[in-house]
């Protein structure tokens, strides 16, 4: 993938499987961003495929990708400042109502959303006045009400307390356990190798290792390689 | 064919091309480094071009001295405290709406600055080197045109030489997306963006010194002449110079062999050259393909819309009051009242595009004027309210048809695609006899309905009065509606809701419809109103200063809308006692200030206004917003470390 | 003629290119005149001239209307002691009587003149005002008419339709008539001077307005002078191929017709038909190099504002062409000669009016130097322009119509009078319209730029009126 002359990612394969939770770490301006842009389809690939369920969905443009069930969001956060956090996440099934007819009402789905997430303490508060951590809650709780089947979250932790961090954890692999294939772009690298199921690291354009958490942390390209990722923001 | 023909057109084609390039490379390098499209940027070269004109033929100082004070010294003064006043202040991480905001403010800031000071005397500026010229294979060359092309290069080089070389070049293409690198590299990011502002105005400057000499030394024909240097800038896809080079090129020699080889009898034809850049400019939008993403930027309040009965009911009471109070009013003041209206009614057409849904348009009063010309040229024979839809319908259409080229790229695309609309409206469409009918103007009837006839002053006011009532209560059902809500998360986000599985371009493409629509409604009105609509009543100019007014008030309300159109209305008649160059230049400079001063707050003047009076009217009219969402029932709570807030309470107040 | 100076005019049309002619008041020129007015003046009584002494007062339109415009009041009854036997004839029922129409009061008639002053096109048409205002002013010193001064209210338009359309309905309840409205933006009220019947004198820029029956003088569009062409072909004999250049404004190209077909007339030959040039365009060469391919030896410009003008030129001196005969219709005021001196020599006009000829004209036409020097002196150092004169025209057939209804005045009888008045000719200084059929005559007179300013080129004095013919090309 070139950006503007610097190739940001190079020959990088990625898979993720329904029902498990898919790690990606590396350090800052590795390309994970990009690669999320790229699976979502807000930017393009120079070059290579992104497929869903075995099927190309290269050409598609991102909302059919979000329709066919890709979700994310977003590490500089895009969410609706305007709106309340729960305005927020009704919007994420106010949309899905409007192509998808069979969609429950976006009030019920919010409801259950901003339970199963934990948000009614934030609900009514303006989403651009929120603390990061609870406003990219906020977006994971506004992309499950959209019911997606691929959730592609990046860095969901920044910003939040130790117990919410493993509250977030616990959330994840709830997700996962519901059939969701989950890619977690993460700096918290205890989260990280306490929810993943596989995890890639990612260096400056190539795949370093693959493996369990616990494979990847003996790897020796990792160690090299992570000298200093934990002391990153 | 005649070659020595066709290289005399490409020799002047060449020179003009350079002038464009120097003025497109300003803009695009303020564009790379500080992320705002700098609407200003001719107005501030025109107003160096007249300081230039004071100190080299006024006060009689050399020339190479007059030049380098006013592009060396004086320019780049200018481009500093543009960078630090306002754009530091105002711009950083600022919507998109508020950044074109500010800088259209400042163009009619400068164009105000430029009356007040130097007066509307038609002034000329000499060539360099004026009437010298000199043969070079036969073709006979101006040292001025020469000059030009001299310039353009050394601009390229030089700038090339800075982006490639020097450390403040390279932090320079760096600083808008990684502020932190230049900070590693021992430069301020602020270091950076005042410089590139500086060089910013030093080359819009210089660009309209070298054009200034074919002209006159005048507000509107400079401001409008850099502004085709849009065009250039946009093939450069407002990051590569090399690319903006290009742009000019065509812009300038496909300018000049039109000129040349286009037969002259031809009306359509004849108007289609000063138009060609914006022509040029639609076209490369249509070509544009977009690898950068959009940037996300900041949100405003809102402010929470009163219930459906509260509209009709306060709707409903405006009416009876207009029919009232209209008996006793002069004619004179029925026209001033019922110009407020309809511009009541404009103003609502942006505050749904702009306020609501975050589209900057820059062509609001061409709108007006499709619908105006619709009714105008439709036969008597149809009954009016069909004639309204009609205008209704196309305008719609064509806002479509606007949007379309630019709708997927970046916000700031659909704002140059809506005023190379305008200016080319203006001059192909409304300058054209066959449209305005025959002389300048065209008579549009005023509504007439099931036999009742509603052309005296005061029927049309009243009507007018309902018409207004009816778009602000469409207004505020679009804004409570789920449509309303998807339209502000497009504005506030329009990635995210790309990745939630909206269809932006259809909402952005809906949203001009409905805009585009009530505009054209609001323009037949318009040309009622008048009787007679011209040229000059649509100017992209008007635009402009609609879309300022509006933002001063609150782009984002219905009483934002109301008050801006009072203001516009009442302005003028102000003003106009004051001295004739005091008064033409008091109502640009106040307009432009203060849409500067507001322009943080999209709420504007008539938001504090309301914020101010909530308590008393909670009071009086027991008015509550609208819950936002339904009361929940406390089982739902699940995690134990989460407070369990008090459900009663309905749609907090910002 | 008329048809020329109405297609000047309408070149202030193009807002973008900012084609402004005529220029605006000097801010101190208001304190000056409300000097004036004051009677600070130090002139005296005595010359033929008439600059009696006046104490004046500045009215207001109304009490509690906007006191901006200006107003040329005086009384003069102490001044010269002829109270009220001015040079001019007087009609036997001077009375004054009882105010029957509004704008009338036993010592005033109250008019007003919309123009286009603030705006995109500053100072546009204000000459148009200032014309009228000097004209009254003139009149109110040799004792005003039937003994009640002329008061002239000034609206400015803001080149807005809509504006102006507010100017006419806030103005017309107040004043008697319209006299020297010159607004470009008039297509905002001209259904309305059809519908109030309001004597208007004046020449509505906007088609519609021009075949009411309460607007005067009456003109025509059908007829033109082939005169000046007949001249230019006696001059140049063997001259054939011609053209036409036009601005391609408002409405100037319905009226090319006239002068192509007056050329024909004359024995030129247009090599094609005539060709609209973009205001705005910062380079003609194109136009210039098409002229030269084909051999033009007689080149015209029609309606050119200034700075085209200067523009067209500094192209064809780049190009090396140089026709024969350069002609045009643009010389209405000085700024040609300032901005190009003696490169402008050799250019032909045949829209010459007299005060700008040279100063020499004052003193062969008594008209022509009480133009001068009244406008002059209700606004010294202002630049005067064909406005100016058209408004001073107006004003004068204001004043003969007036004089004719006699002291009970009201709109009815005015309009009357109106359309009695024999011919039109802006005061004594411009060439005969007979009224009301808008006939014109033959005359002309042809200016060439010479040494750096415009002189009198034929005939030596006077109006040429027995060359060429008046043609009907409608």
């Amino acid at each position: 993938m070139l950006f503007g002359g610097v190739l940001a990612l190079d020959d990088v394969e990625l898979a993720v499987d329904a029902g498990q939770v898919t790690g990606l770490i590396g350090p800052n301006g590795a390309g994970k961003t990009t690669l999320f842009n790229v699976v979502c389809g807000l930017q393009p690939p120079t070059r290579g495929q992104v497929a869903l369920d075995g099927d190309d969905i290269t050409a598609l443009r991102p909302f059919d990708r979000a329709r066919r069930g890709v979700g994310r969001t977003f590490q500089r956060l895009e969410i609706f400042g305007s709106m309340t956090a729960y305005e927020n996440v009704r919007l994420g099934a106010e949309i899905r109502q409007q192509w998808d007819r069979s969609w429950p009402d976006p009030d019920e789905k919010a409801a259950e959303v901003m339970a199963r997430v934990g948000l009614w303490h934030v609900a009514d508060e303006r989403a651009d006045a929120l603390p990061t951590g609870h406003a990219r809650l906020v977006e994971l709780g506004r992309a499950l009400a959209a019911g997606p089947r691929v959730l592609l979250l990046d860095e969901p932790s920044s910003g939040l307390s130790e117990d919410e961090s493993d509250q977030l954890g616990l959330l994840l692999r709830d997700l996962a356990g519901d059939g969701l294939a989950i890619l977690l772009v993460e700096h918290d690298v205890d989260l990280v190798m306490g929810v993943c199921d596989r995890i890639h690291v990612l260096d400056f354009g190539h795949i370093l290792a693959v493996g369990t958490p616990g494979e990847v942390r003996r790897s020796e390209a990792v160690q090299q390689a992570s000298l200093g990722t934990t002391a990153a923001v | 064919m005649d070659v020595e023909k066709l290289f005399v057109f490409l020799t002047i084609g060449v020179s003009v091309s350079a002038i464009y390039a120097v003025s497109a490379t300003g803009l695009v390098v303020t564009y790379i480094t500080s992320g705002v499209f700098n609407f200003a940027h001719g107005a501030i070269g025109m107003f160096l071009a007249f300081v230039y004109w004071e100190l080299s033929v006024n006060q009689g100082w050399p020339v190479p001295l007059a030049l380098a004070v006013t592009l060396l010294v004086i320019a780049p003064a200018i481009g500093v405290a543009l960078d630090v006043l306002v754009m530091r202040r105002l711009v950083q991480g600022a919507s998109l709406a508020t950044k074109l905001v500010v800088t259209l403010a400042l163009l009619v800031v400068f164009q105000g600055a430029v009356l007040g000071i130097w007066g509307v005397e038609l002034r000329t500026l000499p060539a360099f080197l004026e009437g010298r010229q000199y043969s070079l294979a036969g073709l006979q060359i101006t040292y001025h045109q020469t000059i030009t092309v001299l310039a353009a290069l050394v601009v390229a080089f030089g700038l090339r030489f800075l982006f490639k070389r020097t450390r403040l070049g390279v932090a320079m293409r760096a600083v808008v997306d990684n502020p932190e690198l230049c900070a590693v590299k021992g430069l301020s990011p602020n270091v950076v963006t005042a410089a590139s502002w500086a060089m910013g105005s030093s080359l819009a400057g210089l660009a309209a010194i070298l054009i200034a000499p074919g002209l006159n030394l005048e507000v509107n024909t400079l401001s409008l002449l850099v502004v085709s240097a849009y065009a250039a800038a946009v093939v450069g896809r407002l990051q590569s110079l090399p690319a903006t080079f290009v742009g000019a090129l065509i812009l300038g020699v496909s300018g000049e062999l039109v000129g040349a080889y286009v037969p002259a009898g031809n009306e359509w034809l004849a108007n289609l050259r000063p138009a060609l850049p914006f022509v040029l400019l639609f076209v490369a939008l249509l070509v544009r393909s977009e690898t950068r993403l959009p940037e996300k930027l900041k949100t405003h309040a809102e402010p929470a819309p009163p219930p459906l009965r509260t509209g009709i009911v306060l709707g409903g009471l405006a009416v009876g009051v207009a029919l009232t109070v209209s008996g006793g009013l002069s004619p004179f003041q029925l026209l001033i009242g019922s110009k407020g209206l309809i511009f009541a009614c404009i103003v609502l057409s942006l505050v749904l595009l702009t306020g609501l849904s975050g589209q900057v348009s820059l062509m609001q009063m061409s709108f007006v004027g499709i619908g105006a010309v619709l009714v105008g040229k439709l036969p008597e024979a149809f009954p009016y309210p069909v004639a309204l839809a009609v205008a209704g319908l196309v305008t719609g259409l064509v806002g479509v048809l606007v949007a379309l080229p630019a709708v997927r790229l970046r916000g700031i695309y659909i704002a140059l695609s809506t005023l190379a609309f305008a200016i080319l409206m203006d001059k192909i469409v409304f300058g054209n006899r066959d449209v305005l009918g025959g002389g300048t103007t065209l008579a549009v009837e005023r509504p007439n309905v099931f036999g009742l006839d509603f052309s005296s002053e005061r029927a049309l006011f009243v009507v007018l009065a309902v018409v207004a009532v009816v778009f602000a209560n469409l207004f505020l059902i679009v804004r409570r509606s789920r449509f309303g809500r998807l339209l502000t998360a497009v504005r506030d986000a329009p990635n995210a809701c790309q990745t939630l599985g909206m269809d932006v371009t259809r909402a952005k493409l809906k949203v001009f419809f409905l805009s585009a629509t009530m505009a054209g409604v609001a323009g037949a009105f318009f040309g009622g109103l008048q009787s007679r609509v011209g040229q000059l009543d649509f100017l992209y100019f008007r635009s402009l200063t609609v879309l300022l007014v509006a933002t001063i008030f609150g782009i984002t309300s219905v009483s934002g809308a109301f008050l801006g159109a009072a203001f516009f209305v009442v302005l003028p008649e102000l003003t106009r006692n004051a001295d004739s160059a005091g008064g033409q230049a008091l109502q640009p400079l106040i307009i432009g200030l203060l849409a500067i001063l507001t322009a943080r707050r999209p709420e504007g003047l008539a938001g504090r206004l309301r914020a101010a009076l909530r308590p008393a009217l909670r009071r009086v009219i027991g008015f509550r917003p609208v819950a936002s969402r339904p009361e929940l029932p406390i089982e739902l709570s699940t995690t134990p470390e989460i407070d369990i807030r008090e459900v009663g309470t309905v749609g907090a107040a910002r | 003629m008329r048809r020329y100076l109405r297609l000047l005019a309408i070149l202030v049309l193009p807002v973008l290119v900012g084609a402004a002619c005529g220029s605006r008041l000097p801010d101190k020129t208001l304190e000056t005149i409300d000097a004036e007015l004051t009677g600070a003046g130090t002139r005296q009584a005595g010359s033929d001239q008439a600059f009696a002494p006046r104490s004046g007062e500045t009215t207001e339109v109304a009490p509690g209307e906007a006191p901006a415009e200006l107003t040329t009041t005086s009384t003069t009854t102490a001044a010269t002691g002829a109270a009220s036997a001015p040079a001019g004839a007087v009609a036997t029922n001077c009375r004054p009587g009882a105010a029957t129409s509004p704008g009338v009061t036993p010592g005033e008639i109250k008019v007003a003149s919309i123009v286009t002053d603030s705006g995109p096109l500053p100072g546009a048409t204000e000459g148009s005002y200032r014309g009228a205002a000097a004209y009254f002013a003139m009149v109110n010193s040799q004792g005003g008419v039937c003994g009640r001064k002329l008061t002239l209210v000034k609206g400015d338009d803001g080149l807005d339709p809509a504006r102006a359309r507010g100017e006419f309905l806030r103005l017309e309840p107040k004043v008697l008539g319209f006299v020297g409205s010159y607004s470009v933006a008039d297509s905002g009220y001209v259904d309305l001077i059809e519908k109030s019947k309001v004597p208007y004198v004046g020449l509505p820029i906007d088609p519609s307005g021009r075949r009411l029956a309460n607007v005067f003088p009456k003109t025509r569009e059908d007829i033109i002078n082939t005169g000046p062409f007949a001249w230019w072909k006696q001059q140049h004999p063997k001259v054939t191929k011609a053209a036409i250049l036009f601005a391609d404004v408002g409405g100037v190209a319905a009226n090319i017709d006239g002068t192509a077909k007056a050329m024909q007339k004359a024995g030129f030959q247009l090599v094609e038909p005539p060709i609209a040039v973009g205001v705005a365009d910062p380079d003609y060469t194109g136009q210039v190099r098409n002229l030269q391919d084909k051999g033009v030896e007689f080149v015209y410009l029609f309606a050119f504002e200034v700075n085209m003008h200067v523009r067209f030129n500094r192209n064809m001196r780049q190009q090396r062409y140089e026709p024969e005969i350069k002609g045009s219709n643009v010389a209405f005021n000085d700024r040609f000669s300032k901005l190009l001196k003696t490169d402008g020599d050799g250019w032909e006009n045949n829209l010459a009016y007299l005060p700008f000829l040279d100063p020499g004209e004052a003193k062969r036409s008594k008209p022509v130097a009480d133009f001068l020097a009244w406008n002059q002196r209700v606004f010294p150092g202002s630049q005067l322009d064909l406005f100016n004169v058209a408004g001073w025209g107006r004003a004068a057939m204001f004043v003969e119509a007036l004089r004719k209804a006699g002291g009970e005045v009201n709109r009815t009888s005015l309009l009357q009078s109106l359309g009695q008045v024999p011919v039109y000719d802006d005061g004594g200084i411009g060439v005969k319209i007979a009224q009301p059929s808008g006939a014109i005559d033959r005359c002309f007179v042809m200016a060439r730029h010479e040494g750096g300013s415009w002189k009198r080129k034929h005939p030596a004095n006077g109006y040429e009126c027995g060359l060429g013919e008046t043609l009907k090309f409608k």
